[in-house]
């Protein structure tokens, strides 16, 4: 599997599976610095079509931290398919919604569920997708207010077998019980401070996904909400 | 004739590091990051019988229960002197996680020791003992165990410091058919019995962990109630365990280990009427392969220990105690809720 990554990345500038089980989501760059999003099956290890285009105005909110002291500011993006974010960035981070689920007897729909009959579960989805570039001090605080993953230490001086020290926020604040997994693979929760360990394997793309879920009371579109963040960043 | 002794407490029986239990189960989503069931099946492992530097999760209680069939060495043909066959050491024990860093056991022996045909064999329960463990770890410093780790945090370092005691609930005044008391025999040592151990445990790689336990139990001297005192000889420990996990189904949350295990033990001489006896005590060292199954939240644990070096006191007259086994198969239970 590491193999096969390391083959993809080879092609891939910028490979950013999204945790989504039903597809992933990556960035490739485009001109100077700016940034692609697609949609698709490049990550994940079920079979589907290599790129699943994706509707623009699920992205609602995009950040990108540019260098030095300068806080995190909004990122222009088109509302179109891919979308393109203008860079460069140290790290950009994009917010979306990708709305709501519904678990059917005949598949997984992208419907609330007070539109379909046959429901054995629903869920809203919120998605983050963080890539850093370089180290900036300010990337010990999160840059967006939806699920995040936050470095608690300049990652780019570990190598393997060191210990990788995150925090998971929302709104700034931190998140138990957050699922955490290491190129794929779970790895743990996080702690009541929203802390998570985890130990850098190999080299090369570190991709970091984590979710959870709380459950909507009394709401007619979906049972639950996931919160689903990926952090992404390259160590030489 | 060849002297049998007390068989030791069969203290480091708590030894245990299920960790299915210790995380949630997040349900398989369309969107988010799989369920962490897989990942107590990919932690350390655990020793076969030494203990380990496992503390249960907070809150969690443990069902444990073990035995441990001695079968040993006979050495005279002659049946109008029987010597010890075999011994079965029941233990069924609960422990419980008080915090994330400190967990209590409660222990229950049972204890049958059978000799050869027209000898004398006894039953019973024996001595009830009450244990402690603290864990700690270093990790950018030393830390009591903490509510929550990863799977890249317990391939730290992690230690373990325990103690306990027994109470004299056994019968340590117990009559043979001839109406003699046979220390050795006894279900009971009379008095409170002490231990006091460290262990230290480290994941070598993904598949490999090592254990160490040092640990020791004292006795004290007990007046018998046909006028003769005991005081057993202390007993000290140095266990040393490799555990290699070989096969993981995360589907069925099923997890098989092989373990080996190099246990050293000293017994010192035992004492009666404050005097030293002969052929008693000495040093051995056992190995004990076998293997650990995890399924859900119940771990099996079965081995056979054998004394593959002995220099035990006086040792040609030694027999039906501790490194004069043939062999001696252990299975344990436990379950965690």
């Amino acid at each position: 599997m590491r193999q096969h990554l390391l083959r993809t990345l080879s092609v891939l500038l910028l490979f950013c599976p999204l945790m989504a089980l039903g597809h992933d989501y990556w960035f490739e760059t485009a001109g100077e610095g700016d940034y692609l999003l697609y949609r698709g099956h490049r990550f994940s290890q079920h079979e589907g079509d290599k790129v699943v285009p994706y509707d623009p105005n699920i992205i609602t909110r995009a950040y990108c931290l540019r260098s030095g002291s300068e806080p995190p500011q909004d990122v222009v993006f088109t509302r179109t398919y891919p979308t393109l974010f203008t860079g460069p960035c140290q790290a950009i981070v994009v917010n979306a919604d990708t709305g709501f689920w519904s678990q059917t007897i005949t598949g997984t729909k992208n419907q609330s569920k007070d539109n379909l009959s046959g429901v054995l579960r629903s869920w809203h989805a919120l998605e983050t997708i963080k890539r850093v570039e370089l180290w900036n001090k300010q990337l010990l605080e999160p840059l967006s207010s939806e699920l995040e993953l936050v470095f608690t230490e300049n990652p780019f001086a570990l190598v393997t077998g060191d210990k990788l020290r995150l925090k998971a926020t929302k709104m700034g604040q931190p998140v138990q019980g957050v699922t955490v997994a290491y190129n794929g693979k779970p790895r743990g929760i996080t702690d009541k401070n929203g802390r998570i360990n985890l130990r850098i394997r190999q080299t090369g793309l570190q991709v970091i996904s984590a979710s959870y879920e709380r459950p909507l009371i009394n709401n007619i579109k979906a049972d639950k909400q996931i919160d689903s963040t990926l952090l992404i960043f390259e160590l030489k | 004739m060849k002297k049998s002794r007390k068989l030791s407490l069969t203290h480091n029986t708590w030894g245990w590091y299920l960790l299915l239990s210790s995380f949630s189960y997040p349900s398989l989503a369309h969107h988010g990051v799989a369920g962490l069931g897989a990942v107590g099946l990919e932690g350390p492992g655990a020793p076969l019988e030494s203990a380990t530097s496992a503390t249960l999760p907070a809150g969690d209680t443990l069902l444990y229960l073990k035995l441990d069939h001695a079968k040993y060495d006979t050495f005279d043909p002659d049946p109008a002197n029987p010597e010890s066959d075999y011994a079965n050491y029941w233990m069924a024990g609960i422990g419980y996680g008080f915090t994330s860093w400190f967990s209590g056991y409660f222990l229950v022996p049972y204890h049958s020791k059978v000799d050869e045909p027209g000898g004398q064999d006894t039953h019973g329960f024996a001595d009830i003992s009450l244990m402690g463990q603290i864990g700690f770890k270093y990790d950018d410093g030393w830390q009591l165990i903490p509510e929550n780790e990863s799977l890249a945090d317990l391939e730290d370092w992690h230690f373990t410091v325990f103690g306990g005691f027994t109470l004299p609930t056994g019968d340590a005044d117990l009559r043979l058919s001839d109406g003699s008391i046979d220390p050795g025999k006894s279900t009971g040592f009379g008095k409170p019995a002490w231990s006091l151990g460290l262990t230290a445990t480290k994941m070598l790689s993904l598949r490999w962990t090592f254990n160490q336990e040092l640990s020791t139990i004292g006795f004290q001297e007990y007046t018998y109630d046909d006028g003769n005192s005991t005081k057993f000889g202390q007993e000290v420990r140095a266990n040393s365990s490799l555990i290699y996990r070989a096969y993981s189904n995360p589907d069925k949350r099923f997890r098989a280990d092989a373990a080996l295990e190099a246990q050293y033990l000293y017994l010192g001489r035992d004492k009666t009427n404050s005097i030293e006896e002969i052929a008693t005590g000495g040093d051995m060292i056992y190995a004990v392969p076998g293997v650990r199954l995890y399924w859900d939240n119940i771990s099996t644990a079965i081995g056979i220990k054998v004394p593959i070096w002995t220099d035990l006191n006086e040792e040609s007259l030694q027999q039906g105690g501790e490194g004069t086994e043939d062999y001696r198969f252990i299975i344990a239970f436990s379950a965690l809720f």
